[in-house]
């Protein structure tokens, strides 16, 4: 943060990665998400009891496992950038079939974490705490999904050859989105699994 | 541009974090009703660290336009912020 702000008083011309539009709209997804966690911490507040039960009946194994599945998944990314800009269309197709693999761990052990919860009879109507933790993780789950739907378009226009070496944007603004799904569950994991 | 090494190593780095944030959390869990203050403080100055080092090496924001590393670095710090000011008046 603080090497954030002296770099900010010194100009420095490397580009940024991928297209304009796609910083705008992580920006704007990142001031939505950005709602509801500030939303769930002080809604907590006169909620104290309901939120520690909540929170004790959570997999908190499964947030793990998801949270490791999603950084794995965004280092194949930036693996795939590099090969891209080395020139090796292959080698990118692999890494971000290989982060697209990672990812439906996470879709997987969410779909079972969501099943368990709804045999165990909970749902958004239950209380509060589960209005916040369905709301939330489900619209952290739909971006999941979108950014699996990109990285697979991506893969695919990779392996036909429209990406190169010299033009590799569309490669940058799908990773610069997947990297932003990781960065959301990376507030959300100690937001919901591990503060109580 | 993130080299191979520094990718691997910002991964590892955050898989070792992401384990540390994940143990805090479990030995609160013995009975007690709420995550202890150092706990909490420890799982935020976590996450701003891990939200760093995405933004600067997974992002590769790091030698860009100076404002857009502050705006996605500062994102981590004030929800971090927020969080915990809403924890601690949690406490009283």
């Amino acid at each position: 943060m603080i090497s954030a702000i002296r770099s900010s008083l010194t100009v420095k011309k490397q580009p940024l990665p991928g297209d304009l539009a796609i910083w705008i709209f992580i920006l704007a997804e990142l001031g939505v998400f950005s709602i509801f966690f500030v939303s769930y911490a002080f809604v907590r507040l006169n909620n104290l009891e309901m939120f520690a039960e909540g929170y004790h009946h959570l997999n908190r194994v499964a947030g793990l496992i998801n949270t490791i599945a999603l950084i794995t998944s965004s280092y194949f990314v930036v693996r795939a950038v590099i090969a891209i800009k080395a020139g090796n269309n292959k080698n990118c197709v692999f890494w971000l079939r290989l982060a697209l693999i990672t990812a439906s761990i996470y879709v997987g052990v969410k779909g079972w974490e969501y099943s368990e919860a709804f045999e165990a009879g909970y749902s958004l109507h239950t209380n509060t705490f589960y209005m916040f933790y369905f709301l939330l993780t489900f619209f952290h789950f739909a971006h999941v999904l979108l950014g699996m739907v990109i990285l697979w378009v991506v893969a695919k226009k990779t392996k036909q050859g429209d990406y190169s070496k010299e033009d590799h944007s569309g490669i940058e603004s799908g990773a610069s989105y997947w990297h932003m799904v990781d960065l959301l569950w990376i507030v959300l994991f100690p937001l919901v699994y591990v503060i109580h | 541009m993130t080299s191979v090494r520094q990718a691997t190593y910002i991964w590892l780095m955050l898989i070792g974090a992401t384990a540390i944030a994940a143990f805090l959390g479990s030995i609160e869990l013995s009975g007690a009703t709420q995550t202890g203050l150092w706990v909490t403080l420890a799982s935020i100055v976590i996450l701003v660290i891990k939200g760093q080092l995405i933004v600067d090496y997974f992002m590769d924001l790091k030698n860009v336009q100076p404002i857009w590393r502050l705006l996605l670095s500062a994102y981590c710090f004030v929800i971090g912020c927020f969080v915990f000011l809403a924890y601690y008046l949690s406490l009283s």
